[in-house]
């Protein structure tokens, strides 16, 4: 797409009434692109204007109090999201001189930490069938695998981390994409995404400046954080998503958007 | 265009919303509670607009609370002002809602820009009258056309396919329509669109019993 193709997006993005494709590679374009940037976020605020053209309604006295203790019934706490991620929050915010970067990798590493409890708790249960269970086994020992090397990414000194924002489908998941530039080494890591549907897989994209790319497909029990890699060098990414998908990926078009995220590029 | 009604720097205004929402993020249900005053009305307004249903609009209105409440973090600065996400919030939720209980509202796709007034007398804040006047004179500058199209996509909620069905024109030409009509919005409400101020739809008359 040219510069002009994506100026036409930006009406499309303010009202999000964008197909996925248009979306990901519009988000991509705004991590480079100051003019059209500017021109969303007018738009957006100019949507936002438009919402007072509605015929002016008072809600009921009622339900000021059934919103606060909708409120009270979801705790003090954002629910869903880890602690150490919330803990994390707090560093970031009292903590300005962190570089965003620095903040998401000790997000992700508090998220990864997770994952690895969580996968290590499935093996250790899995072990007491290993006789019954040699795949199951095997399975196991290959997410432990897994999590080694995702380890040694969130471990290495050139590690770059990006949060990636969940849609409602996902709301209160925690996504990060933790990569080492100029390499391969690029992992996906998700906490409380939830579990796959029946008949369906998560599917990993990313963009660059050339389009957007389609890449491995997953699952998540919902129980456990979740790892995937992506294979491939995200120094040039622009943004990754990741999709909701028929098993075997998409055929084409993206599906519905899980979770999306920008990248420096 | 008239003048502005409010003379508070930008970055004051801006320097509100952020401490508003740390407040929240902070687990401050005095933030909430002032979030919701400022915003209720014109949030309830938005959803009944799009639902039709009263019900259905306080539910949206609930979830866009428990949602900022939960998650205020999302809110990113960068992409627009807090009104705009909030509103954005409730038309989502709104649409949501409409799809999944196709029954809610039959008018759905109906066009009324001439905005009855339902309540025309318990508004007594006069600046935002003279916003919303403001958004209502710009919206009626547009061509018939135009302000169909961004009618059916903005509170209808129809996509962009869907609003090409509906006046039985091209994909590109709803488009174009739609587009043309946002931007001339932007244009005709100027710069301090972008510089929307929670004020400007602070809702403090006294709700109605239900």
């Amino acid at each position: 797409m040219d510069h002009g193709t994506f100026r036409e997006l930006a009406a499309g993005a303010a009202l999000d009434d964008l197909d996925a494709t248009e979306r990901i590679s519009f988000r991509a374009h705004l991590g480079f692109c100051g003019p059209c940037r500017d021109d969303e976020t007018a738009l957006v605020d100019t949507a936002g204007l438009l919402a007072l053209a509605a015929p002016r309604r008072l809600p009921p006295a009622s339900l000021r109090g059934g919103v606060m203790a909708a409120i009270a019934a979801a705790g003090n706490r954002p629910v869903d999201i880890p602690t150490a991620v919330v803990d994390l929050e707090v560093i970031r915010r009292e903590r300005t001189r962190y570089r965003r970067l620095s903040v998401a990798g000790l997000a992700a590493a508090a998220a990864f930490a997770i994952a690895v409890a969580g996968l290590g708790a499935s093996a250790a249960r899995l072990q007491s069938d290993l006789d019954a269970a040699a795949g199951a086994r095997d399975a196991a020992l290959a997410q432990l695998a897994t999590s080694d090397a995702a380890m040694s990414v969130v471990l290495a000194p050139d590690h770059a981390t990006a949060m990636l924002t969940p849609d409602p489908m996902a709301a209160g998941a925690t996504v990060y994409v933790v990569f080492r530039p100029g390499t391969t080494e690029a992992w996906l890591m998700a906490g409380q995404l939830p579990a796959t549907p029946a008949g369906k897989v998560y599917q990993l994209w990313w963009a660059d400046e050339a389009g957007v790319h389609a890449l491995t497909t997953f699952t998540c029990d919902g129980s456990h954080a979740c790892l995937a890699p992506f294979g491939v060098d995200l120094a040039a990414a622009t943004a990754t998503m990741i999709t909701l998908e028929p098993v075997g990926g998409a055929q084409g078009e993206p599906g519905p958007q899980v979770a999306f995220g920008q990248l420096e590029g | 265009m008239p003048d502005e009604p409010l003379a508070t720097p930008r970055d004051e205004r801006r320097a509100e919303d952020a401490a508003l929402l740390l407040r929240i993020r902070e687990k401050d249900e005095r933030a909430i509670e002032a979030l919701y005053a400022r915003y209720s009305g014109p949030l309830y307004s938005l959803a009944y607009r799009v639902t039709g249903a009263d019900r259905y609009a306080q539910e949206v209105v609930q979830e866009v609370f428990v949602a900022v409440w939960k998650d205020a973090g999302r809110y990113d600065p960068s992409r627009g002002a807090l009104s705009s996400w909030l509103f954005s919030l409730a038309r989502h939720k709104a649409i949501d809602l409409v799809r999944k209980e196709a029954n809610v509202r039959k008018h759905t796709a109906d066009v009324d820009l001439e905005l009855r007034e339902a309540d025309d007398d318990v508004d007594q804040e006069a600046w935002l009258r003279l916003r919303r006047d403001t958004v209502r004179a710009a919206i009626t500058q547009l061509p018939e056309a135009q302000r169909t199209a961004l009618e059916l996509a903005f509170f209808a909620g129809l996509t962009h396919v869907e609003v090409a069905e509906k006046l039985d024109i091209p994909l590109g030409t709803a488009k174009t329509r739609i587009r043309t009509a946002l931007l001339k919005l932007r244009d005709i409400l100027g710069p301090s669109v972008s510089e929307t101020d929670p004020r400007e739809t602070l809702w403090i008359t006294e709700p109605s019993a239900s």
